[in-house]
């Protein structure tokens, strides 16, 4: 098959400046970029330029080159269709070098011509005789039922800016005109008729492409996307190093947590201590919160972050003032219930807290008086870990491998997500409070959203067989980060799955991680050892 | 190592109980499992358990007791370490065999964990 593309050639080299095949040595550019070809590029760079309004500039392109934007069938198809002259342009249909000339496509076309029409005579004309005439007369043989019935429709309810757009009509003449033109070009050899923005969809998809190969692209909007460089990574705010470790522990870390403003990380252990340390002043420790007469597993920050609530193996619930690092309450549950979980209302009013002993209990969070219990130890959940959303649901994990989704205003069950698989720690987004990061015996994490009962990626790597690891969202909720029971600390790319690094961290389990969500490349990490580590990103290449 | 994950064992607390460490509360046993009251451990009295759950084994060793020599291993909470009492692996003598397999929980060490039903109805 002759290229069309020499159908529109002036007259080749004899028009003075000569076309692009002879003005300068291509061939290394034939070698380099073999499948491009460069009558296609040249004419790209024509409608480019007079897509930016450089007409001037794109019409002496097309005499230097001799080549033209459209044939001229084309040329005359969209001049009729843009001073409205539909009959001609109908008429032209049959010459149109269609991709598939075959009666059915011709139809469409003709029936896009003539819906046109209708629609500027519905929105120009007083009254509604000729576009009716146009529907029953012209258009009924032409279209499909339901074609049909959504112009109908459109004719009862003319406003409706939903039927509007759906039957082609974009405000004015002008613009539905285009519209049409680029509708109709769909079906139009693209030889003939270069489709709209063509060179910028390309641009466009060459930098989705290298997003999607740069797992260190978080769609961040603070930076410039330049066309005259490919996109790199930028790890520099990347925290992969350990920037810091804190050795105060006498025995396994078990949980770790940044307060809401970043300021302060708590650390619960199994020698029985909570350490609060101050983030702002290089991990200094502010108060070391002794009472807990066995391991403490988990540690809540009120939304203010004055106030802690911390877990033991014993079966109380602590509450500490973290202003002047006092113990302020301790709470028990009815018949010795272990407490595992708690997390605190948004508005500081309540907490709630959770048992694997069947119970969860709703408290008054100024006087300890107890507010509400979800089924007592005969008949409540298993809980393992809990959370409380911004927008007042209480969502748990349970030993029945589910997830529950209670509404804190009604007390009542909205939805119950069956996960199949031990669930050991539970995260609510910041970003899309139905979304929840869980992680899943006994090797991944997943993304769940709650309201559509979806799942929606998942993260495999990290190992968790028969220990409670944590995971969390961090980076600007990029990335999602858990512990590890070979003690390694995991990240993914939240958005692609894939795994961005593991990192050597802790001996023994890395049981816990916790994001600072204030300074985004900090996060910690708590483990077997004894140890706390700090990530940052590693100094050699803050200097580069 | 870490915080367990353990299993749980569910009980009405009427008709059976679930026996937790003494220490921490991990479930350990039910007293539908119970094979025989008429044990005696270090610690006081014992029941010989048929399963027992959330627990760490020691290194096995024979130990010689008043109805023969055992290969035994300790048996711990694997959440708190708690010693609760210890396994029968094997014995030559042919009728101890039935606690091959089985278990001993010492009662000083361990917790009726949801048996407050049935403390309501003796009141």
């Amino acid at each position: 098959m002759a290229p069309v593309h020499d159908l529109f050639e002036n007259g080749g080299g004899n028009g003075g400046a000569g076309n692009v095949n002879n003005q300068v040595n291509t061939e290394c550019i034939d070698k380099a970029y073999p499948g491009i070809d460069k009558n296609e590029l040249t004419r790209l760079i024509i409608q480019s330029l007079s897509d930016l309004g450089y007409n001037r500039s794109s019409q002496l392109l097309k005499t230097e080159s001799g080549l033209e934007l459209d044939s001229p069938i084309i040329n005359n198809f969209i001049a009729y269709i843009k001073n409205g002259e539909f009959n001609q342009a109908e008429m032209l249909i049959d010459n149109l070098n269609l991709i598939d000339s075959s009666l059915e496509v011709k139809t469409k076309i003709q029936f896009l011509i003539k819906r046109q029409r209708f629609l500027e005579h519905l929105y120009n004309d007083e009254n509604t005789t000729i576009p009716l005439r146009i529907l029953r007369n012209e258009m009924n043989s032409l279209s499909s039922t339901q074609d049909i019935r959504s112009l109908t429709a459109l004719l009862m309810n003319k406003q409706s800016e939903h039927l509007q757009l759906s039957n082609g009509w974009l405000k004015n003449i002008e613009n539905s005109r285009e519209f049409l033109l680029n509708e109709i070009s769909k079906f139009i050899n693209p030889n003939e008729m270069i489709p709209k923005y063509r060179l910028f969809e390309l641009l466009k998809q060459s930098i989705e492409y290298q997003k999607s190969m740069n797992l260190y692209q978080f769609n961040n909007n603070d930076r410039k996307i330049s066309l005259y460089e490919d996109l790199k990574s930028d790890k520099t705010l990347f925290p992969d190093s350990i920037v810091k470790t804190l050795t105060d522990h006498k025995n396994e870390v078990w949980y770790v947590q940044f307060s809401h403003d970043g300021s302060k990380l708590v650390s619960t252990s199994a020698d029985h201590h909570v350490n609060v340390y101050d983030v702002e002043q290089d991990f200094k420790k502010k108060f070391t919160l002794k009472g807990h007469e066995k391991q403490v597993l988990y540690a809540s920050f009120s939304h203010d972050d004055k106030k802690l609530l911390t877990c033991s193996i014993e079966p109380k619930a602590r509450i500490w003032n973290l202003e002047t690092g006092e113990l302020e309450r301790i709470i028990t549950l009815s018949s010795e219930s272990r407490i595992w979980c708690g997390d605190w209302y948004p508005n500081g009013e309540c907490f709630v807290l959770g048992s694997p002993d069947k119970e969860v209990v709703l408290y008054n969070a100024h006087t300890g008086e107890q507010l509400y219990k979800w089924g007592d130890s005969t008949n409540g959940p298993i809980i393992n870990d809990l959370k409380i959303s911004q927008d007042y649901k209480l969502i748990a994990a349970t030993y029945d491998n589910n997830i529950e989704v209670w509404d804190l205003d009604s007390k009542s069950k909205l939805t119950t997500l069956d996960i199949g698989e031990k669930i050991t720690s539970l995260t609510i987004s910041n970003k899309n409070p139905n979304h929840l990061l869980i992680n899943v015996s006994p090797n991944e994490l997943q993304i769940w959203n709650w309201c559509k009962n979806l799942l929606l990626t998942k993260f495999v790597g990290h190992r968790q067989e028969n220990y409670i690891i944590r995971s969390c969202f961090g980076f600007n909720e990029d990335v999602v980060c858990s512990g590890s029971e070979d003690g390694r600390v995991f990240i993914w790319n939240k958005e692609f799955g894939a795994l961005l690094g593991a990192f050597d961290a802790h001996n023994g389990n890395a049981n816990c991680v916790a994001w600072n969500p204030k300074y985004k490349s900090m996060f910690a990490t708590c483990g077997d050892d004894f140890l706390i580590r700090i990530w940052g990103p590693s100094r050699s290449k803050k200097n580069v | 190592m870490g915080f367990r994950y353990s299993t749980y064992i569910d009980s009405d607390g009427v008709t059976a109980f679930t026996y937790g460490c003494g220490g921490c509360r991990t479930h350990l046993s039910s007293s539908n499992l119970i094979l025989s009251r008429d044990y005696r451990g270090r610690t006081g009295d014992a029941y010989l358990m048929d399963k027992v759950v959330n627990i760490v084994q020691g290194s096995k060793q024979i130990r010689q007791m008043i109805t023969g020599a055992y290969l035994v291993s300790d048996i711990r909470c694997h959440q708190c370490k708690n010693l609760v009492g210890w396994k029968y692996h094997h014995t030559d003598s042919r009728d101890q065999k039935y606690k091959e397999g089985k278990y001993i929980l010492e009662l000083q060490t361990i917790v009726k964990c949801n048996s407050k039903q049935k403390q309501k109805m003796m009141y």
